[in-house]
């Protein structure tokens, strides 16, 4: 009755059409965690760590052992930098006594301090495709790590965990086209959306026109997305365009974290 | 069953390397996807069942460690799998130029799904160029060194293949011997 190349074209449509509606059904019902997911990452993962581990050790070699021609200056540059620090270290601890003093003046609760609730990890795999920007991580739920936790590294935020096996985790940097984080800029208290673009940096979205933001302003995260604790570092303001009829900025933010030679982060279990 | 679980084993060991070393920074994103050479040879060489199986099996593996939406590697490398399985019907797929063509056109597609699957037209498309150039990358690369990574997966292939074919002769003989 009908030819067997109609057939075949047939079959095919119908193919994309099925694939094209469990697309959607799995992009709707995202990043599910399911047992079999679980073994697999579990199972895999440990050859990702062996891997990533003999590379470090190799590049630890080479820092620590042929690339040795300007420790001097180096070392010379960081007692400089020290001897800042220190004295920065010790306004900071002014200012915090003073804070805790006017908290109870207040008579606000004290938060907890954020070092109880965090755990180190370290980044064990990066994701295949240029399209996307995840990280696997060697902590799992075992360690306490679920999703929805916020990731950061000490510099700033690095993302957050969209899906986690017994002992690794996989973590949405906040470059990925699907990361969103609520933020306000530091200085002006600005609101607006730190969206990824799939690039090294990101766009600050949805800040209006007459807002006050300059080039190096610092971009915080508001805490009012309910997964990123108030006050983290995103990143500082790189580039600002305003169109001639636009009702919002264009901004673009350098994240302070440096997320292509990122190695380590930490993972806020309770936030 | 033995070449199968090679493969298998082969395609595993090419995500560990993809998640690892292919992306540290040197490599600045312009290695593409080896897997598809792999599903290719598969293709060409393994049964329907038996390539079928292992595009899914990768491709799920894949998507795993990806941070897009589940089940898009799987559907690339389904797709792929198709494309092959017509174009040798058509083509002479041992040619060198048809299969460069092919992982290139294979690398491409790979690349157009992904920019479909992560695109929100109401955001704009200024973002894309700095996916340009990678994926330009990508596409040469993959036309130059595709066709010998299939070699090499051929090459190994032929010497899977050499003792099992001695062994079939020898029982084939000594059925005769013995009629």
């Amino acid at each position: 009755m009908f030819s067997k190349r109609l057939l075949t074209t047939f079959c095919l449509i119908l193919f994309a059409a099925v694939n094209f509606i469990l697309l959607s059904i799995s992009a709707k019902h995202r990043q599910g965690n399911s047992a079999c997911d679980r073994v697999v990452m579990a199972g895999m993962a440990p050859f990702q760590e062996g891997v990533t581990q003999t590379i470090r050790f190799c590049e630890h070699v080479w820092r620590h052992y042929f690339s040795l021609v300007t420790t001097r200056q180096e070392s010379d540059h960081l007692q400089e930098v020290l001897a800042k620090m220190r004295l920065e270290k010790s306004q900071h601890l002014e200012s915090e006594i003073a804070c805790q003093r006017f908290r109870k003046l207040l008579l606000l609760d004290t938060d907890t301090p954020l070092s109880q609730r965090l755990l180190a990890a370290q980044i064990v795999g990066l994701d295949p495709s240029i399209w996307f920007r995840t990280v696997i991580i060697n902590k799992g739920v075992h360690d306490g790590v679920s999703k929805g936790m916020p990731v950061i590294a000490p510099e700033g935020i690095v993302g957050q965990v969209v899906a986690a096996s017994y002992g690794y985790a996989k973590v949405l940097l906040l470059t990925d086209r699907s990361s969103a984080i609520d933020a306000l800029v530091q200085r002006t208290r600005t609101r607006g959306i730190v969206e990824g673009e799939a690039k090294a940096y990101c766009h600050f979205k949805y800040v209006v026109r007459k807002a006050e933001i300059s080039v190096g302003d610092t971009v915080v995260s508001s805490g009012l997305d309910g997964v990123f604790p108030k006050g983290l570092r995103v990143g500082s303001v790189m580039e600002i365009s305003k169109g001639p009829s636009a009702i919002f900025q264009e901004v673009s933010i350098r994240p302070f974290v440096d997320l292509e030679r990122l190695e380590q982060v930490l993972v806020i279990l309770e936030s | 069953m033995k070449v199968f679980c090679l493969y298998t084993l082969i395609g595993l060991a090419t995500i560990v390397g993809q998640t690892t070393i292919l992306r540290l920074p040197v490599f600045q994103g312009v290695f593409y996807d080896l897997l598809i050479p792999l599903i290719i040879f598969v293709r060409l060489h393994l049964t329907l069942r038996a390539s079928g199986l292992l595009a899914l099996t990768v491709g799920f593996v894949m998507d795993l460690f990806s941070g897009g939406v589940f089940g898009l590697y799987m559907t690339v490398y389904l797709w792929i799998f198709l494309l092959v399985q017509g174009v040798s019907n058509y083509f002479n797929v041992q040619g060198t130029a048809c299969r460069s063509a092919l992982i290139a056109l294979c690398v491409l597609g790979q690349n157009l799904v992904f920019l479909v699957s992560t695109a929100h037209p109401w955001k704009g498309w200024h973002w894309l160029s700095a996916q340009t150039w990678p994926v330009l990358g990508q596409i040469v690369l993959a036309a130059v060194t595709g066709p010998a990574v299939l070699s090499l997966l051929e090459t190994m292939h032929r010497s899977l293949e050499a003792p099992e074919e001695m062994s079939r002769r020898k029982q084939g003989r000594i059925l005769a011997n013995d009629e």
